[in-house]
């Protein structure tokens, strides 16, 4: 294989694998917005999670509200307070008409470390509202599956820490992803525009 | 992927049993697992300077990988893992395609051949379904690293060649497994049959893009081991990461399936 033709593979791999896909095309009904009909809910996967109150809490809590949705570890010292505190000023640019029926649920990538005490010591840091926020950690396989279904990459680093990506996701009322953006601002950016102009 | 053909192996084979003796390797055992002792590796793309030398816990390995037949007997157990009953977050709308019916493989389908068009929900259930698991990526690349004689096969340029033949040949129709020589650790079909799944497929940050670096690698990934990868000192190794990136949870395709192992991966 020449070096061109290289390129050309490694170029294609790199667009499916950053696949930084647009929101379906979404039909507003109601209160909630409708994905298209072939994106399933990701409350078809059963996972059972605890919070930061120590309360078991299934994968779907909020179902029934539109979720601003994350994974993080409470130990990141770079891209993780970024984002928790990009996703908290998102509730000052979401139109205050909106803002009472979203909810937001942060997902540790290291529920080894993170227990409920951790995730509560995290959640007072940020003051995080209890009626629209929930840390909250799951056993090995569900943190995997979780991953796999919001297509976050992340790994245990030997040295300490995890390596992971930032994404950011945004499900409707039935929990399936109508926006998915990657980074860290500009992922937060683009779901409140979302919410703002999709939602009535 | 490329497939040798190993007259050599079935004359091997033939004389085997002629005169009588033990096989351990051969393709009709289509079942069975063999124990991998612990041991560390080099990856060839280490994610971190203390990934340089990676130590993989013993476990058992299949033998193969999962065959259609192995496949079949599973989902006709398990209905709700049939094509048609299972849900879009699981499998995508190529899931067995290949197959006749959703529970039938129909004639143009080998039941030896590895089944493909699974994905990773299905392949982590048929193994928990048999007691095991998927291998995680460590363990993968440790048994991958083998050569036919040697647990690290990178000073061996012969075989080095050969896996590099098969990578960048096109595909022709997909063998039965076990029609090659086992690994070193008596594993086969690692090379040159299909691709396979493995538990933390997600956990590689890789970037193909030569021209991201720095502040663009960083607000898409966290943390030092995150690769940019713009030499290929080994070009299998690189493939398998590169495609591995690209994979979501419930794609299928015609050259990915899975194998299954047993023991703590930790």
């Amino acid at each position: 294989m020449n070096l061109k033709s290289t390129y050309l593979f490694l170029g294609i791999l790199l667009s499916l694998f950053s696949s930084n896909c647009n929101s379906s095309e979404v039909k507003i009904i109601g209160n909630s917005i409708k994905a298209e009909q072939n994106e399933p809910s990701i409350y078809d996967l059963k996972a059972t999670l605890i919070d930061q109150n120590n309360q078991q809490i299934p994968l779907n809590v909020y179902k029934g509200h539109p979720v601003v949705m994350s994974m993080f570890y409470a130990t990141c010292d770079y891209s993780c307070p970024l984002l928790l505190n990009a996703l908290k000023k998102m509730e000052k640019n979401i139109n205050p008409n909106i803002l009472p029926e979203i909810r937001f649920l942060l997902v540790s990538i290291d529920p080894e470390n993170d227990t409920p005490k951790v995730l509560k010591g995290r959640f007072n840091h940020y003051a995080f509202s209890n009626e629209r926020w929930k840390l909250a950690k799951s056993n090995d396989t569900s943190t995997r599956e979780i991953a796999a279904i919001l297509g976050v990459a992340y790994r245990k680093n030997p040295e300490g820490g995890m390596n992971h990506s930032s994404l950011v996701v945004l499900l409707n009322n039935e929990g399936m992803i109508i926006d998915r953006q990657e980074g860290i601002q500009n992922a937060v950016d683009h779901i409140t525009t979302t919410i703002n102009t999709k939602f009535k | 992927m490329v497939f040798l053909k190993s007259l050599s192996v079935y004359i091997i084979v033939g004389m085997g049993v002629f005169l009588g003796g033990a096989l351990t390797a051969h393709a009709t055992t289509i079942s069975g697992m063999v124990p991998v002792p612990s041991g560390t590796y080099h990856p060839f793309y280490p994610l971190s300077p203390s990934q340089k030398k990676i130590v993989v816990s013993a476990f058992t390995v299949d033998k193969f990988p999962v065959t259609n037949k192995e496949f079949l007997d599973f989902v006709k157990r398990n209905p709700q893992w049939q094509k048609g009953k299972i849900s879009p977050l699981f499998a995508d709308k190529r899931y067995l395609e290949n197959w006749a019916r959703p529970s039938q493989l129909g004639p143009s389908v080998d039941p030896e051949q590895p089944v493909v068009q699974v994905s990773w929900f299905a392949a982590k259930a048929f193994c928990q379904s048999e007691g095991k698991r998927l291998l995680t990526e460590n363990e993968w690349e440790y048994i991958a690293n083998a050569s036919e004689t040697n647990a690290d096969g990178r000073l061996d340029l012969k075989w080095r060649n050969k896996v590099l033949d098969w990578y960048t040949k096109p595909t022709t129709k997909i063998q039965k497994v076990g029609q090659r020589k086992p690994n070193y650790f008596g594993v086969h079909d690692l090379h040159g049959l299909v691709w396979e799944w493995v538990l933390d497929f997600n956990s590689s940050l890789l970037s193909t893009d030569p021209r991201e670096s720095g502040d663009a690698l960083l607000s898409r990934f966290c943390g030092s081991g995150a690769l940019a990868a713009s030499e290929k000192d080994d070009y299998p190794t690189f493939m398998r990461m590169a495609f591995r990136s690209s994979l979501k949870a419930n794609y299928t395709t015609a050259n990915l399936g899975f194998r299954c192992a047993q023991g703590d991966s930790r």
